[in-house]
């Protein structure tokens, strides 16, 4: 396989919590949200890569690294081969902005509410000096409506955000971010706000952009069924770590992880005659807070096999079990 | 923004603000009130101001005198001003030998109960160079006829100087008050026995008077404008007693003459231009006047000059100022961020009165118009300032924000594209609720004194009328409209502002 | 023979806006048998949350009841004056579990005090016994009673949405409407709660209405679904009919888009175009404009929900 276009290697990002002015005098240590806590992977080029998890398992926050919106704590990110984490000059991190581009879930809040739809489509042009005039940058506005199928522009351009449908103004956010020709785009949850048929329609439109423009996706989700249908790979994110990743397929249908087993099975299917059927769900308690880290295997209070000893002990490695297909368990294989 | 897009949101503003009966009402007072200061040199005069601080300006008006309309709800009607200048009289020129002799005659209707307070003349201007070419002028009324009187003609001035710039006030004349009595004499009123009529002339009839101690008293108190316009015989034409004539006279109605005649050297040439006779009257004008004569009606009407001009400078400047030091320190953040709030937070503990009675101090006690404006906006951005910091952090946060910089805007691009044109229709609402203080702080420091004198405020008026003892005195008109007027002008712009707020803030809109 | 929990008779509900009605709930009608779930789908802006409102007797303002019948266990309620609905049936008959609910407790009172509130003002229940009555049914969701003295910041998103399902049944209503119970979830407290629901149902003999835009969802809990378009009830049968079976055009699409767990799927079908405005809605089908098979017909005339199976029913031309 060819050099991944995307490579994150051991990426940290932790959040310090605002202490009081007294503890600070008391000496009390400074404690962090551990929302990102070394994590790797690598994404190869026209792939979707998707990173599953539930709320607050840090998969947002490594598409905010990623993007640079975020600054991480510790690790390194390197597009084409070029780390970027240590990119400081204006110039450098513009020219990185053109060709990592970010799209976000709620397509509601990602537009300002008072620009025109020209204006959202002209804003990075205009940040990015491209089209000398308003006539060529109109011009390549039209071509993005055109391209995601806000048609027909004219029609379109002097709209305000609230004057379009849900999946219209998505489409506009798909066609802000791919505007400047990236090479690689965040997907953060980009259907998830979008009603069913809607849905379909944006994930069918991304499919097809990074055909005909050769985009590379992190596709961001909670939803392990868009997951399978969209990306190529997947990995599970719990409590700022990785716990299995591999191809979509082979985790969906062969999970290693017992979280990966559980989120699985919670998975909603349209198939009305288990509808009777109290569904196990093979685990248990709740999501711990991302300050306090339980030792040892970090999922192992709600694991169901947890092993004494071992895994309340032992933080587990990303091993290899099969081709290409990772897990981070003591236990894989033995349950 | 562009152009059609700005055209497009005042349309729908105007479109949402249109339904707010406050908004509108608010908006056609405040209308009003932008004509009357701008019209105010146009519909009065341009020097007024400086008139203002001038005292013989007023020399013609009453003093303390109570609006006229009084008369509608008093049973004693009292007499209004009216003024004539040389187009209203008649002239007559003489030439005698080496004097030129103007006589000029105009007719004024006593209708009142009391008469006038007084006769001014004034404005005679002559290119006469030494003093004995100074125009002479001399006086006399002629009263309607009333049984038993036989002299209709009442001299008032027999002879007086007349220089440039000098008026004559008849009522405080001796001459006018022996004039008087002499004519009471020779009408029967005033006796004076055991003395040939031969002998007694006006210029020595006071001597006479004065050997009655009765009388002279009588006389001493006597207001000889209201013995010139009142009755002298009972209606069957016999005299009046003589303490009914002087110290309760009872007005006489009819159409007057006043003849003043005015003597000067042939070579001496007289300009009338200026020229003016005043009727002073008892009341005056819509809203009567001050201590000074000064017209109560032209200080409120030039009053909204300042008025508007320091709410507005204020309240824009300390609301953009506010909204700069907010977005910055919430753009900002961390250490920056702390350190603004802490200051501003110290700003708006500090007491702001006494501040600025300090402060005027300071700058010598008086201070004028641009010093007044930059003092209150020290004191008055702490408020926009906290609030659009708020703002600002809420909107700092939005994902279109964040889309933003993930495209690679600056923080300008971010600051003056995303965040303040959503501040500005908070701005707009901050402004005009924010003018009423400016004017009240305003109000407050011309009242104890420490503004510049040039300035005509509403607060100065109410300090002259506080330092006339207006309140005690009862002369509300010096204290109620004054104070009506703030009052109006902040509602004005509550009217506004609230409106404003409704239209314009999302969260309102929808309950 | 036993009453139905619920019968709806071409119920109607318009809001009257300043441009005009917008018929967001128009000629509904359906049963609703004791135990039984019906499932309410459709897309945002269809009328099915409106309908829930509805069903409560209090469409949100401007929208009025403007025919039709509503009967609770066989009361008519539709046209009960608001403080006997209020007093008799909201709670005690029927009740519902709020969109958001969860979201929206107040911070500054105890879970407890925000259960029992409407218990003691409307219905004049001691403090005491709703207190208990509070707790008994916190333990039916799966949660320590002692939850009561605690504040909602205190709980997990999980444990609050279970704390809203106990309130909707303090009163131990016949009917619950649940709209987007599981909407703001994780995935697996999703679907621990759509267990607890099965439990309760089964437990208690609960009716409920099930409303969401997520057809797995539905097909996890109920018995029945009505797939609803722009105000109208377009398909309404037993879910394996209408899962396996769809019999109307828009069904068939909704269900062709959902992308499968375990399954490849070449392409996800999708609708093209957008649900109508409901102030000026198309003449005939509602669905004609977006509909693959739309015929002369479907431009002119309203199709009736037809019987195309026992007690499947759709309303479509093409049947």
């Amino acid at each position: 396989m060819a050099e991944p276009i995307l490579q994150v290697k051991n990426l940290k990002k932790y959040f310090p919590l605002k202490r009081g002015f007294l503890a600070g005098l008391r000496g009390e240590p400074e404690r962090y949200v551990h929302a990102v806590d070394g994590v790797s992977f690598d994404i190869y080029k026209q792939q979707v890569f998707a990173l599953v998890g539930e709320s607050g398992c840090g998969k947002s926050t490594t598409g905010r690294l990623i993007v640079k919106l975020l600054e991480p704590t510790d690790g390194k990110i390197y597009l084409e081969g070029q780390d970027v984490t240590t990119i400081t000059t204006k110039e450098e991190l513009l020219a990185y902005k053109r060709k990592v581009q970010i799209i976000f879930q709620d397509p509601f809040a990602s537009l300002n509410p008072r620009f025109r739809i020209f204006d959202v489509l002209e804003e990075p042009l205009l940040i990015h000096g491209i089209g000398e005039t308003r006539a060529e940058r109109e011009e390549l506005i039209y071509k993005a409506l055109e391209m995601v199928k806000v048609t027909p522009p004219e029609e379109y351009v002097s709209r305000f955000p609230h004057q379009l449908s849900g999946g219209q103004r998505q489409r506009v956010a798909i066609a802000r971010a791919l505007i400047l020709d990236p090479e690689f785009v965040v997907a953060d949850e980009p259907v998830s706000m979008l009603d069913v048929s809607i849905r379909a329609e944006i994930l069918e439109l991304m499919k097809e952009l990074k055909e005909r423009m050769g985009v590379t996706y992190l596709y961001i989700t909670h939803d392990m069924s868009t997951a399978r249908y969209f990306a190529d790979w997947m990995a599970v994110m719990y409590l700022g770590r990785i716990v299995e990743m591999g191809p979509a397929k082979r985790v969906i249908d062969n999970p290693l992880h017992p979280y990966t087993r559980a989120l699985l099975a919670a998975v909603p299917e349209p198939k009305p005659e288990r509808r009777n059927v109290i569904k196990e769900l093979p685990i248990k308690g709740e999501v711990p807070s991302a300050v306090n880290i339980p030792p040892g295997c970090r999922f192992h209070p709600r694991c169901i096999y947890a092993q004494k000893g071992l895994c309340d002990v032992k933080q587990p490695e990303l091993k290899e079990y099969e081709h290409n297909h990772f897990a981070e368990c003591h236990l894989v294989g033995k349950f | 923004m562009r152009w059609v897009d700005f055209k497009d949101s005042v349309r729908r503003f105007w479109e949402d603000f249109k339904h707010q009966k406050a908004g509108i009402t608010g908006l056609i007072l405040l209308i009003l009130l932008v004509v009357l200061a701008i019209g105010a040199p146009y519909m009065t005069s341009p020097d007024v101001p400086v008139k203002w601080q001038t005292g013989v300006a007023w020399i013609t008006n009453p003093k303390n005198a109570p609006p006229s309309w009084e008369n509608y709800f008093t049973s004693q009607t009292r007499a209004v001003q009216a003024e004539y200048t040389i187009t209203n009289m008649h002239v007559q020129t003489i030439k005698n030998g080496t004097y030129t002799i103007y006589k000029l005659s105009l007719t004024y209707n006593m209708k009142y109960d009391v008469p006038p307070a007084d006769i001014v003349v004034m404005g005679l201007h002559s290119n006469a160079t030494n003093p004995k070419q100074v125009p002479q002028v001399q006086m006399a009324l002629v009263r309607p006829p009333e049984k038993g009187v036989k002299d209709n003609r009442l001299n008032l001035i027999s002879q007086i100087t007349l220089p440039n710039n000098n008026a004559i006030q008849v009522a405080h004349l001796d001459q006018t008050r022996n004039h008087v009595l002499y004519w009471l004499y020779l009408n029967g009123v005033l006796k004076i026995p055991n003395v040939p009529p031969s002998m007694i002339t006006p210029d020595n009839i006071n001597m006479f008077v004065m050997t009655n101690t009765t009388l002279y008293q009588m006389v001493a108190a006597m207001d000889s404008m209201r013995v010139m316009f009142g009755r002298l015989t009972d209606s069957n034409g016999n005299p009046l007693p003589i303490e009914k004539v002087i110290s309760t006279p009872q007005s006489l109605k009819g159409t007057y003459g006043l003849v003043i005649t005015i003597t000067v050297p042939s070579n001496v040439k007289v300009d009338f231009t200026n020229f003016k006779v005043a009727f002073v009257g008892r009341t005056y004008g819509l809203l009567g006047t001050d201590q000074y004569g000064r017209p109560i009606a032209l200080g409120i009407l030039w009053g909204t000059r300042v008025a508007l001009a320091i709410g507005l400078a204020v309240a824009i400047t300390s609301v953009l100022i506010g909204i700069l030091i907010g977005v910055t320190s919430a753009y900002l953040g961390g250490w920056a961020d702390e350190a603004i709030q802490r200051f501003t937070e110290f700003m708006m503990t500090l007491p702001v009165l006494p501040m600025l009675i300090l402060l005027s101090l300071y700058f010598g006690g008086r201070v004028n118009l641009t010093q007044l404006v930059f003092f209150l906006v020290i004191f008055g951005w702490m408020g926009t300032s906290k609030v659009a910091r708020s703002m600002a952090l809420q909107i700092k946060e939005q994902t279109y924000v964040e889309a933003a910089r993930a495209l690679g805007a600056s923080t300008g691009r971010v600051v003056f594209k995303h965040i303040v044109p959503q501040l500005l229709p908070y701005a707009f609402a901050s402004i005009a609720l924010s003018v009423p203080g400016a004017i009240l702080s305003e109000a407050g420091l011309s009242f104890l004194g420490l503004t510049s004198q040039n300035l005509i405020t509403w607060g100065q008026m109410l300090n002259t009328a506080h330092q006339n003892g207006a309140t005690i005195n009862g002369y509300w008109w010096q204290v109620i409209p004054p104070g009506l007027a703030i009052s109006f002008v902040g509602l004005v712009f509550v009217l506004l502002g609230v409106s404003l707020d409704t239209v314009l803030n999302p969260r309102l809109k929808r309950a | 023979m036993t009453t139905n929990a619920l019968e709806v008779k071409n119920l109607k509900m318009y809001y009257f806006t300043s441009r005009g009605p917008v018929k967001a709930v128009d000629d509904i009608s359906f049963t609703l048998k004791r135990g039984e779930v019906l499932g309410l789908a459709g897309e945002s802006g269809c009328g099915k949350s409106s309908l829930g409102f509805t069903l409560l007797g209090m469409p949100t303002p401007p929208g009025k009841i403007i025919g039709g019948s509503i009967k609770v266990d066989g009361r008519e309620i539709v046209g009960l004056p608001e403080d006997v609905l209020r007093k008799e049936i909201r709670w005690e008959k029927i009740s519902m579990i709020f969109q958001g609910a969860m979201n929206a407790m107040n911070p500054v009172y105890t879970v407890g005090y925000q259960m029992i509130e409407p218990l003691i003002y409307h219905k004049g229940m001691d403090q005491d016994e709703a207190l208990e009555r509070a707790q008994k049914y916190l333990e039916l969701v799966g949660l320590d009673p002692e939850i009561v003295y605690r504040y909602p910041h205190e709980l997990s998103g999980g444990m609050k949405q279970r704390v809203i399902i106990a309130t909707a049944l303090l009163m131990e209503p016949t009917v619950v409407i649940a709209d987007e119970p599981t909407t703001a979830l994780d995935v697996i407290v999703q679907a621990q709660i759509i267990n607890l629901m099965k439990r309760l149902k089964k437990e208690l003999n609960l009716s409920m209405i099930f409303i969401t835009h997520d057809l797995s969802i539905l097909a996890e809990i109920s018995d029945k679904i009505a797939i609803m378009y722009a105000g109208k009830i377009v398909e309404l049968g037993p879910s394996e009919k209408v899962y396996y079976e769809p019999a109307h055009p828009y069904t068939q699409k909704l269900l062709a888009a959902i992308p499968r767990l375990h399954e490849d799927v070449d392409r996800l079908e999708f609708i093209p175009g957008q649900p109508p405005n409901l102030l000026n809605p198309p003449k005939g089908c509602r669905f004609n404009p977006r509909c693959p098979y739309a015929m002369q017909i479907c431009k002119e005339q309203e199709p009736e929900l037809k019987e195309v199976d026992k007690d499947h029913y759709a309303a479509c031309w093409l049947l």
